[in-house]
C-alpha cells in the first residue's frame, strides 16, 4: 500500500543549467507534459493534505500547474517535487483566503463525494460524520503538523518522501510526526469524552 | 515508524482514530481527471489587466480624489458643524473662560472661576489657553445607542432602575431616532420597577406614540397596572 513518488530523475534538471543558461530545458512543452503527467495526483493529495475543500481540489490544481508552467523559467532545477510541492501550499493558501464565499454557494463536498460511492443511507451517514470530525480534528491542529499528519497517515507518503517535499530532514519530520499524532489523539480523546458526556 | 492503521488497535482510542482515518480515505487517482485539468489549462483566461495596473489605477485615483479636495478647499471629509441644539447645550457645559482668555486677557474674572484658570495671573494669560477636556456629546446617534444600551444594562442586569432612568431622561438630551421606542419602553419598564407611580403616563405616551409598537403590551400591562 505504501505510495512512492515518481522517480524526478528525468526531470530533474541541474542546478547549473537553470542557473547559468536561463532557459533550462523545462520550458518544452514535452517536458511540461512530463511534470503534469507525473506529478498531478500528486498535487491534488498536497492540496487536501493542505487543506483545500474537497469541492476546489482541481481548482488549485490546475492553478498550480499554470503557475508552475509561467514560473518554468525560474526553476534552477534539483527537486522538482519540493518546487511543486511549495507552489502548491502558496496557491492553497490563497485559494482557501477567497474560498468562503465559493463555499457558501456549493453543495457539502462530503455529501457528493460519498453518495458518488453508492453507499448504503447508513454507510453514508457514518462515513459523512467520520470525515466532518476527522475534518473538525484536525482543523484544531497547527498547519506544518496537519500536513505531516496528513500526508504520512492518510496518503500514505513515508517520512522520507515528506522530508524531501519540506526540504528539512528526515528526523524533522519524524519529530513533527510525533507531535501530530499526540495532538491528534489527545483531541480525539476529547471529543469522544465530550460525546459520551453529552 | 508504523502508520496509526498498521498498530493493533486494542485499546477503544486507537480503533476510533484508525476508522476515522480509514474514513477519510486516499485521494482518488482519476485519468477522466487529469485530462479535465489539462484541457483548462490551455483554455485561455479571460484578458484581466495585471495586479499592478489596478493597484496602479485605484492608487492613482485616490491621489487624485485628495488633490481636488484640497484645491477646492473642502472640508467635507471633517464632521459636520454641531446643530444650534448641540452647540447651546456646549456652550452651556463648557466654562466661558477659555474663550474669554483668548480674546480678552483683562477680561474680568466670572463670577465662580473655575480654580485652575486665574485670569489675573499673567502666565496663564500669555499662554495657550488650558486643555479643557471635550464636554460628552450628548445628542449623537451614537451616544443615543449607547445610552439605551448602558440603560438596558443597568436595568436588566444591574437591578439598578435609578440609573437606567438618569440615564434615559438626561435633561436637554432626549434619546431620538431608531431606539427611542426602546428608549421609551424601558423608561416604562424603569419607573416600575422603581414604583415611582410614573409608569401609567409613560405608557400612555407609548401607547399613543406607538399604537402598534413592538412594547404594546409591556405598556399596556403598566397602564392597566398604574390604574389599579
Amino acid at each position: 500500500m505504501r505510495f512512492v513518488l515518481p522517480s524526478t530523475a528525468a526531470l530533474d534538471v541541474p542546478p547549473e543549467a537553470g542557473a547559468e543558461g536561463g532557459a533550462a530545458s523545462f520550458l518544452s512543452p514535452q517536458e511540461f507534459e512530463a511534470l503534469y503527467s507525473a506529478y498531478f495526483h500528486h498535487v491534488t493529495r498536497w492540496a487536501r493534505a493542505f487543506g483545500c475543500p474537497h469541492g476546489d481540489i482541481d481548482d488549485v490544481a490546475q492553478e498550480t500547474f499554470l503557475v508552475a508552467r509561467r514560473k518554468l523559467g525560474q526553476f534552477r532545477g534539483g527537486n522538482a517535487a519540493g518546487w511543486l510541492y511549495r507552489i502548491a501550499q502558496n496557491v492553497t493558501r490563497g485559494h482557501r483566503r477567497r474560498a468562503w464565499l465559493r463555499r457558501m454557494l456549493q453543495r457539502d463536498p462530503d455529501v457528493a463525494a460519498v453518495t458518488a460511492r453508492q453507499l448504503s443511507p447508513v454507510e453514508a451517514l457514518e462515513q459523512r460524520e467520520a470525515r466532518r470530525q476527522m475534518q473538525h480534528l484536525l482543523s484544531q491542529m497547527t498547519e506544518r503538523r496537519r500536513t505531516t499528519f496528513f500526508l504520512f497517515e492518510i496518503e500514505g507518503y513515508s517520512g522520507e518522501e515528506i522530508a524531501e517535499l519540506e526540504g528539512v530532514a528526515v528526523t524533522t519530520i519524524y519529530t513533527r510526526l510525533h507531535h501530530a499524532r499526540r495532538d491528534f489523539m489527545t483531541l480525539l480523546a476529547r471529543a469522544e469524552g465530550e460525546g459520551r458526556g453529552t | 515508524m508504523k502508520r496509526l492503521v498498521e498498530l493493533p488497535g486494542d485499546d477503544r482510542l486507537t480503533a476510533r482514530a484508525q476508522a476515522l482515518i480509514a474514513a477519510m480515505g486516499r485521494s482518488p487517482e482519476s485519468d477522466e481527471r487529469l485530462r479535465r485539468v489539462r484541457r483548462s489549462l490551455d483554455t485561455p483566461a479571460p484578458a484581466l489587466a495585471p495586479r499592478w495596473v489596478w493597484r496602479g489605477a485605484l492608487a492613482f485615483g485616490l491621489v487624485g480624489v485628495s488633490a481636488v479636495a484640497a484645491a477646492s478647499g473642502s472640508t467635507w471629509w471633517r464632521a459636520p458643524a454641531a446643530a444650534p441644539a448641540l452647540v447651546a447645550s456646549r456652550a452651556h457645559v463648557t466654562p466661558p473662560v477659555e474663550r474669554k482668555l483668548a480674546h480678552s486677557p483683562t477680561v474680568a474674572a466670572p463670577a465662580s472661576p473655575p480654580a485652575e484658570a486665574n485670569p489675573t495671573d499673567a502666565s496663564v494669560v500669555t499662554s495657550a489657553p488650558p486643555r479643557i477636556a471635550a464636554p460628552r456629546v450628548a445628542a449623537s446617534p451614537s451616544s443615543d445607542v449607547a445610552r439605551v444600551h448602558e440603560a438596558a444594562k443597568a436595568l436588566r442586569h444591574d437591578a439598578d432602575p435609578e440609573r437606567a432612568l438618569q440615564l434615559l431622561e438626561r435633561p436637554g438630551a432626549r434619546i431620538t431616532g431608531p431606539l427611542a421606542e426602546e428608549a421609551l419602553a424601558l423608561r416604562i419598564e424603569a419607573s416600575a420597577a422603581r414604583g415611582d407611580g410614573r409608569q401609567a403616563k409613560l405608557a400612555a405616551a407609548y401607547l399613543m406614540q406607538y399604537p402598534n409598537g413592538r412594547y404594546k403590551e409591556l405598556a399596556q400591562k403598566a397602564l392597566a397596572g398604574g390604574k389599579q
